[in-house]
């Protein structure tokens, strides 16, 4: 007789689980850091440590989304509101656990946040980092910006941005594009022109996608972003309850304290990265989880 | 010369001056006055009802495409992102100088 997972248990089927494969719900296992990653300077907590796990884009897609960048916002969009729905599908269950011993909710928790956050590195993040790399030529908006840059300075005639000429780029990027659009018209000619102003519609698209994103994210009815609305929950009951649940290895439990005391998502990275699952938690704990993650991929 | 407080990168040119209102929850929008300074981490749409109000924004983390950029260009007001710890190093009614020209926050 197959024996249930523990989110089998609380109600989350078989079925359940392929309805949410076909939809299209990516999961891996283990969570591990890649090995080349860009890092950007925006980086603070988890924004750094997102980095290392988020799932690059492949070549396949940089060159797409080069070419295309209506086909970025389309793919991101739609796999972030795939993301969302799936949060809210595992938010229903979080209540059940409420009726569960400390070592079976602290298992739920555990796997519903690596789904959770495994979920988001394949369908948010996936698209969502590569919206801060501007200055990387190589990326599809850097490959934009970089052209668009490069085409100003030409209208212009100069060779290096200056901090002066670096403001009046944005100004571009602004509804001030109209007067500085009309300037650099009649100092360009018509080829440099056109192709300035194509680049900067591409640039526009990665703006809209930006900005479509965030609404996505945003619950004006309860003023939270959903994804915090979700998340913030599960980390405080794995705060509560996985210091008596007996899944730590008693040398680790202080260790695994303060990173619960921490960012939830530089959190759950130390906690389930493949390295640390196998150094803090008891065999027990981790054959269960598996279990629980390997229905998912 | 005024001490430089703080550097970042510039996302919407300008200057302004004006007092910090530190906003890390978007629920304490209202506490925003006309003509403040919004700094925060990094905002959403759930922050519009501070950003309306404000003379320019602050954040610490973000690029030149993030939620504070894009709007603060199109509302055409000052913003410095990625200035790692504006929220630390500031303070709530701090008179400062947003200097979207050279990256620079300065104390008045």
């Amino acid at each position: 007789m197959k024996i249930k997972t523990i989110l089998a248990k609380i109600g989350i089927s078989d079925n359940d689980v392929l309805r949410w494969k076909k939809e299209g719900i990516k999961i891996t296992f283990p969570m591990r850091k890649n090995k080349k990653f860009y890092k950007s300077d925006d980086g603070i907590i988890f924004i750094e440590g997102a980095d290392k796990y988020v799932i690059p884009l492949s070549e396949i897609e940089v060159s797409q989304y080069i070419k295309n960048p209506g086909k970025f916002k389309e793919d991101f969009l739609k796999n972030l509101k795939l993301y969302k729905q799936f949060c809210l599908y595992l938010q229903k269950y979080i209540p059940r656990l409420d009726l569960c011993d400390h070592f079976s909710k602290s298992l739920a928790l555990l796997s519903i946040f690596y789904l959770f956050q495994v979920g988001m590195d394949h369908h948010y993040y996936h698209f969502d980092r590569y919206l801060v790399y501007e200055n990387y030529p190589q990326t599809p908006v850097g490959f934009w910006w970089a052209k668009a840059k490069d085409l100003y300075l030409k209208i212009l005639g100069r060779n290096k941005m200056t901090n002066a000429l670096q403001l009046g780029f944005l100004d571009l990027l602004s509804d001030k594009n109209q007067s500085i659009a009309s300037q650099l018209r009649k100092k360009a000619d018509k080829k440099n022109f056109y192709e300035l102003q194509e680049a900067l519609k591409k640039i526009k698209i990665f703006e809209a996608a930006q900005k479509e994103e965030i609404e996505l994210c945003a619950d004006h009815k309860n003023k939270q972003i959903i994804f915090f609305q979700i998340g913030l929950p599960i980390w405080s009951g794995l705060q509560k309850s996985i210091v008596k649940a007996g899944i730590v290895k008693m040398n680790y439990l202080e260790k695994v304290k303060e990173i619960l005391n921490g960012h939830p998502i530089n959190g759950v990275r130390y906690l389930l990265d493949q390295v640390n699952l196998n150094k803090y938690f008891t065999d027990n704990l981790k054959q269960e989880l598996e279990a629980e993650i390997k229905r998912w991929i | 010369m005024k001490k430089v407080l703080l550097k970042g990168k510039i996302a919407s040119p300008g200057i302004v001056k004006g007092k910090v209102r530190i906003i890390l929850d978007s629920i304490n929008c209202h506490l925003m006055n006309k003509g403040e300074i919004l700094v925060t981490e990094m905002t959403d749409p759930l922050y519009m009802p501070a950003i309306s109000k404000a003379a320019a924004i602050v954040t610490d983390i973000g690029g030149l495409l993030c939620h504070a950029a894009i709007t603060a260009r199109e509302l055409g007001i000052p913003c410095l992102v990625n200035t790692k710890n504006a929220t630390k190093i500031l303070k709530d009614s701090q008179v400062i100088v947003i200097d979207a020209k050279k990256g620079q926050i300065y104390e008045d």
